[in-house]
Parts: C-alpha cells; sequence; structure tokens
C-alpha cells in the first residue's frame, strides 16, 4: 500500500505558479512622506492605525488602515505616495437600496446560493466622498452546481459587476 | 492576537522541554492534495513515527473530499499503517475514514471544525473511535493568508475509543509554524503535547511530538 502511495505521489505534476501579492506589515516612517501628509489631520482621530507595504512581483504599495468613525479603513499609495484608492467597510444595510436590490440580483445570477463575507465601497480621491462611490468590492463565498469557491466581486456605483476572480483558498489537512 | 498567539506557542513549547518522563517523537510526513475540481479533491499522505531508537510505524493515507458549501466538507479515506516496519515483530493496521469538516472566518483567523469517525482494524481487534478537532490559522504577515508568507496553526484534538474496554480517550494540543509557498507549497513546523489513556487506571502518557509537514497540492 505505501508503495502505490509513494507512486501517487511521484504521479502528480508539481503545483502551478499563481499570482504573487504579499502583504507585510511595515512602519510609519517607511512611508512616503507625501502620503502621511495627506492623512495627518485624519489619522489623529482614528484608531487601530497600522500601516502595510504591498508587493505583487513587480509593483510595490503601501496601505495605511485604521477605525474611523466606527469603520475599517484602507488607504492605498503607490511607491512614490500617489493616493490609489480609499476602502471603507460597510455593511450593505449602509448602501442605497437601489444598488443593494442591483447587488443582490447580480449575485443572484452569478450564485445558485451566496453569502456575502465583506463589502467595501472604494473611493479614489482624498478626502473621500463618503456619498458617491465609485466602486464595491464584495468578498463572497458563493457556489453553484459545479463551483464552489471564494470570490472577489467587484461592481460599479450602480450594483452591476465590474470583474471578479478567485480568492486563494488554503484547506485545512 | 498575533502576541496571544506565539505565548500560547511557547506555552505549549516550554513544558515538554522541561519534562524528563516524556515520550519523544518526530512525526515528518509529506502530503499531496490534487484538485479535480471545485468540488472534488484527494489527498494523499505518507508520515513516519520515529522515536529516538525504534522506528515505531510508517502509514500511507488516501482521503477522498467532496466540497458541500464553502465551508463545509465531507470526507472518505483509508489508512494503511506498518508497526515497526524494521523490527522483527511487525503489525498492520487498516483504518477506515469518515469525515466532516466545516470553516468559518473570524476576523484574520480561520477556525476549522473537524470531527472523525474511523474504525481501525488491527490484529488484537477492531476499535471504533471518534475524533474532534478544532484549529485556529492566523496570518503572520497583513491581514490575510497570501503566498510567500507566515502562519501560525493552533490545534487541540480529542480522541474517543468507545469500544475499547475500558473507554480510553487522548487529547492533542498542538501549535505549527507554517510557510506557505509562492508556488502554494506549504510546509509547517510543529509541536505537539499528547495525554494518552486518559480515563483509564494506568498512568497518562505524555507524548511530545514534533511535526514536519511538507504539503503540495496541484
Amino acid at each position: 500500500m505505501t508503495t502505490v502511495l509513494l507512486f501517487i505521489f511521484l504521479l502528480f505534476p508539481s503545483a502551478p505558479p499563481v499570482k504573487q501579492e504579499v502583504e507585510m506589515s511595515s512602519r510609519r516612517r517607511d512611508l512616503p512622506d507625501t502620503s502621511l501628509a495627506l492623512l495627518n489631520t485624519t489619522l489623529r482621530r482614528a484608531s487601530d492605525v497600522r500601516y502595510f507595504r504591498e508587493t505583487d512581483g513587480n509593483s510595490r504599495s503601501y496601505e495605511v488602515k485604521f477605525r474611523l468613525d466606527g469603520a475599517r479603513w484602507s488607504v492605498e499609495f503607490s511607491a512614490d505616495g500617489e493616493l490609489e484608492d480609499v476602502e471603507i467597510e460597510r455593511s450593505l444595510s449602509d448602501l442605497q437600496q437601489a444598488t443593494v436590490a442591483a447587488i443582490r440580483s447580480s449575485l443572484n445570477q452569478r450564485f445558485s446560493r451566496y453569502n456575502i463575507r465583506k463589502v467595501q465601497a472604494q473611493y479614489l480621491s482624498w478626502p473621500p466622498d463618503l456619498g458617491s462611490p465609485t466602486a464595491y468590492e464584495l468578498i463572497v463565498e458563493g457556489s453553484n452546481p459545479n463551483e464552489i469557491g471564494l470570490f472577489e466581486v467587484n461592481f460599479d456605483p450602480f450594483g452591476a459587476i465590474q470583474s471578479e476572480r478567485r480568492v486563494l483558498e488554503i484547506p485545512d489537512l | 492576537m498575533r502576541i496571544s498567539c506565539m505565548v500560547l506557542f511557547f506555552l505549549i513549547a516550554l513544558p515538554l522541554s522541561a519534562q524528563n518522563d516524556i515520550k519523544r517523537i518526530w512525526e515528518p510526513s509529506i502530503t499531496y492534495t490534487h484538485r479535480l475540481n471545485d468540488l472534488w479533491s484527494v489527498t494523499s499522505q505518507l508520515a513516519a513515527f520515529q522515536s529516538p531508537d525504534l522506528l515505531e510505524r510508517v502509514e500511507g493515507s488516501v482521503m477522498g473530499l467532496r466540497r458541500i458549501s464553502p465551508r463545509t466538507s465531507l470526507g472518505v479515506g483509508y489508512l494503511n499503517r506498518q508497526i515497526t516496519p524494521l523490527e522483527d515483530d511487525t503489525g498492520v493496521e487498516h483504518r477506515f475514514i469518515l469525515q466532516y469538516g466545516y470553516q468559518i472566518p473570524w476576523g484574520i483567523h480561520l477556525i476549522s471544525h473537524r470531527v472523525r469517525a474511523e474504525e481501525r482494524i488491527r490484529e488484537s481487534g477492531n476499535v471504533h473511535r471518534f475524533r474532534y478537532r478544532i484549529s485556529m490559522r492566523t496570518p503572520l504577515q497583513g491581514e490575510r493568508l497570501d503566498p510567500g508568507e507566515r502562519y501560525l496553526l493552533l490545534q487541540d484534538e480529542v480522541l474517543g475509543s468507545f469500544s475499547e474496554n475500558p473507554f480510553t480517550a487522548d487529547n492533542r494540543i498542538s501549535a505549527h509554524l507554517g510557510f506557505l509557498l509562492k508556488n502554494r507549497q506549504r510546509i509547517e513546523i510543529g509541536i505537539q503535547h499528547r495525554a494518552e489513556r486518559l480515563f483509564t487506571d494506568s498512568d497518562v502518557v505524555n507524548v511530545a511530538l514534533l511535526s514536519t509537514v511538507w504539503h503540495f497540492t496541484n
């Protein structure tokens, strides 16, 4: 039996490469000065402030995460300190009813069953115009008869799906 | 929370290093998970159980898993264990396994529950055993686990052999440091404390186990 199992091990090919995106904790002083200057006033009112450095093999960016007014904020900057986007975690009930209805309709068409794990409203300017997000990013547990997984689904401000990608899942042994 | 996890890691490790009457084991293993599609996967494993002066056992197993939902799975498996394979007095055990798994995210942590029912077929007789394991995996860099990052895995498993007379149970608590490599292979180095033969008249057997796991997937 052991010999058979060893044969099975050798039979299977090695794993293909995947997108290499690494988020590492960073220090405040490592961030570009322009990014800190932009957030300076806001961070005085924020709590649980954390700094991250993210690389995906080709590019590097910085992210500042904090809590403000009960919500989780994430502000991303390029390596030279230019604002890339602002993401604020929301619950569906914070969104306009028409948008929620459109998002649910889109998800109902995409999945036979789904569960929304996380909702983030995205903004491209600072300070963000909280009433006018440019997009929504949802983390969704979704399933169809032949498909089960965790998905990052991006919606436009009106609730139509713009893009999606699989989220890497690492099962326990 | 990450600091709490690290403290727990050392709380498990330090008492193990201090005890003299404890049995010490190294358990190297290699596993391969072949994903057939989103729903089905097969995991095979080879493992050894090495004490300082004896190769106590070598085992191979195959487990077929069916994902029922994004959080739940069912599995059926078979394990073959060769007992003291390098000695004159060897033995063999066949084991059939049924498994239910449930995962739930908790902030940056992933909490996993696993329930197993096993039938162990040995020369000395058959034993039915039930196991429950809870584990928590925490990324050590950033808020999610990405390729190239480290993670901490804390586990506790209780095992009860109901068809043994008298009833006996084990508890296994462990902490593992894992590395998710960029090709999605994983390496885990862990320490485990096993308290065996609980609820019996005989003394509890304490085992300190160092586990090294190399896991790869397609």
